[in-house]
């Protein structure tokens, strides 16, 4: 198995939140082309398009929200300081943002129902990041005791 | 944090200054600022040994316990 050190590894997840982010920005500027290809590629009513486009414009808030703590969570990582509340905040903020996406992605399964799946995926996504986020809150309590055992 | 260290009246009492106090117990001045402004989370039996050899106290001189009522939440 290919193995990297942990500072190329700490890059390399920076370099795919950037590109996340990028993405985001391309998408949300390129969305109305996006979609108008889409419904036609699978011949979508005419109907769906302006609802459809506002709900996906809706899904870009908590994606761009959560990318941005990705890179303030990496940030943390580079500065040897994960075990900060301030970690715990931007873990707590992903998975709310995947459940907002969650809910999100409901209300487009009534137009596109393979949005469904994504509904799914996005509250699992939603709960490990909740466990996740609990872990390094107690693995910060142990640390900040550690810390201050005088 | 419902435990008080009393540690600046104890030395007031024996008139020992911190960097003195730092020097016969052997730990740095920033530890033991941590710990005489209340903010330690826990102490070693070593360091409290070494404490109250160099105050010539006891633990209960420089410890002690006020109940504490409220209780923290946790953000959602």
């Amino acid at each position: 198995m290919l193995k990297i050190s942990k500072r190329a590894s700490t890059f390399l997840s920076q370099i795919l939140s950037i590109l996340v982010l990028v993405l985001l920005i391309g998408g949300a500027c390129t969305m109305p082309l996006i979609l108008r290809f889409f419904m036609n590629f699978f011949s979508k009513p005419e109907s769906f398009y302006t609802p459809v486009l506002m709900i996906l414009y809706v899904a870009f808030v908590p994606a761009f929200a959560a990318d941005i703590a990705l890179l303030v969570l990496i940030c943390n990582i580079k500065a040897d300081d994960v075990f900060c509340a301030k970690s715990v905040s931007c873990l707590r903020l992903i998975s709310w943002c995947c459940f907002a996406e969650g809910i999100i992605f409901f209300a487009l399964g009534f137009f596109l129902t393979s949005a469904f799946a994504v509904t799914f995926a996005a509250f699992f996504m939603g709960i490990i990041l909740r466990v996740v986020k609990n872990v390094i809150e107690q693995a910060t309590i142990i640390k900040s005791e550690n810390d201050f055992t005088i | 944090m419902p435990i008080i260290v009393n540690l600046d009246v104890v030395m007031a009492q024996r008139k020992m200054s911190l960097n003195e106090l730092c020097n016969r117990v052997g730990i740095t001045l920033a530890n033991m600022s941590i710990l005489k402004n209340n903010k330690a989370k826990a102490i070693r039996f070593s360091t409290l040994e070494q404490i109250c050899k160099a105050l010539s106290c006891q633990p209960c001189d420089i410890l002690q316990y006020i109940e504490e009522e409220t209780e923290h939440g946790e953000e959602l």
